[in-house]
């Protein structure tokens, strides 16, 4: 009876010991963002959006007839890294508070301003009035903002803000998140009262309880790997790769950080299964000599 | 079948597989079963979310 009871108290820690690993991997990754000022993009992914930018300019440049200089010299890396504090604090009233606060924007003035110096200049269209200049580029200006914003935050606000302002008529989604993040805790409470649990009913010896333990955390081992191997198939990376190659690197910096934490977690459990299983071998080899 | 040459605690290395058994089992079939419901919404999420 205490062995069946031992062993099912196992069952417990393993599956407990793997939502661990899960909540642990997923809420460190969020973490950053709950941080005063939010989680800002890495430099990798501030290279890729101006390279990404970079692009976009470069085909909206004969659409409205400016040069991609003097674009580049009010796009510079330091505006894309401001929009990007702009995006974590975004995300961090999202996080923090379950409310889109103001959306990120690129201010338009100075590139208006530019893009109308550059089209009345001597090298510009002759044909052009001032006003008609202004306008244009007005325009180009507007479409390039847009184009940024698309790029740093290629979210369609509008319908996240609608969806946000829905759930928190109905959950305090700030509450929520918050719950979901104290999950990790709350698990490991219990993986802990689980081994305790073990080791009383095995008359308070550590070596006793080492079977059942160990065992728990080879098979938390094999269920962190099942999960990884389900979400591989879920396709969601290819998926917002597919949608958004700027998201697919905020994703992705994301879901490698989360990995990086779970790959030292299951580390650490199958040294943890390994050591323990291999103590209770010695033991049993020991009571047979 | 000789099993005197059968080193005592061997089967030990199996108990994981046996205790992961029921949870990989119950991860499998919510993956036959919700999987394709979960991805199609993640999908419908991201299309309309995100600007292609």
């Amino acid at each position: 009876m205490k062995k069946i009871l031992c062993w099912l108290l196992a069952f417990l820690l393993a599956g407990t010991l793997a939502l661990f690993g899960f909540s642990f991997a997923c809420s460190c990754a969020v973490e950053p963002g709950l941080k005063e000022g939010g989680a800002v993009a890495s430099d990798g992914v501030q290279q890729m959006e101006m390279n990404l930018i970079r692009q976009k300019i470069d085909e909206l440049a004969p659409v409205y007839g400016f040069s991609t200089e003097t674009a580049l010299k009010v796009v510079t890396p330091e505006k894309i890294a401001e929009m990007n504090r702009q995006t974590a604090l975004w995300w961090n009233g999202i996080l923090t508070s379950g409310q889109a606060g103001d959306a990120p924007e690129f201010k338009t003035d100075e590139l208006a301003s530019a893009f109308t110096a550059d089209l009345t200049a001597a090298g510009g269209n002759e044909k052009i009035s001032d006003e008609e200049a202004e306008a244009l580029a007005t325009d180009a200006a507007n479409a390039v903002s847009e184009s940024i914003l698309r790029i740093v935050l290629p979210l369609r606000l509008p319908i996240i803000g609608k969806g946000l302002s829905e759930a928190n008529a109905r959950v305090d989604v700030g509450n929520v998140l918050r719950f979901l993040l104290g999950i990790r805790w709350a698990a490991l409470a219990l993986c802990a009262l689980l081994a305790g649990l073990i080791v009383l009913l095995e008359s308070r010896e550590l070596r006793k309880s080492l079977p059942y333990i160990g065992s728990a955390m080879g098979a938390a081992v094999l269920v962190i790997i099942a999960g990884c191997v389900l979400y591989a198939m879920t396709g969601i990376d290819p998926l917002i790769a597919g949608a958004s190659p700027s998201l697919a690197a905020q994703y992705g910096s994301l879901v490698n950080s989360a990995a990086i934490r779970l790959f030292i977690y299951t580390g650490l459990l199958l040294i943890g299964c390994i050591a323990c299983l291999i103590l209770c071998r010695r033991q049993h080899e020991a009571k047979a000599d | 079948m000789n099993t005197e040459n059968r080193k005592p605690g061997k089967g030990i290395w199996l108990a994981p597989v046996l205790l992961a058994l029921p949870i990989l089992a119950g991860m499998v079939f919510i993956a036959l079963r919700f999987g394709p419901l979960i991805v199609k919404l993640i999908n419908a999420a991201v299309k309309a979310t995100v600007i292609v």
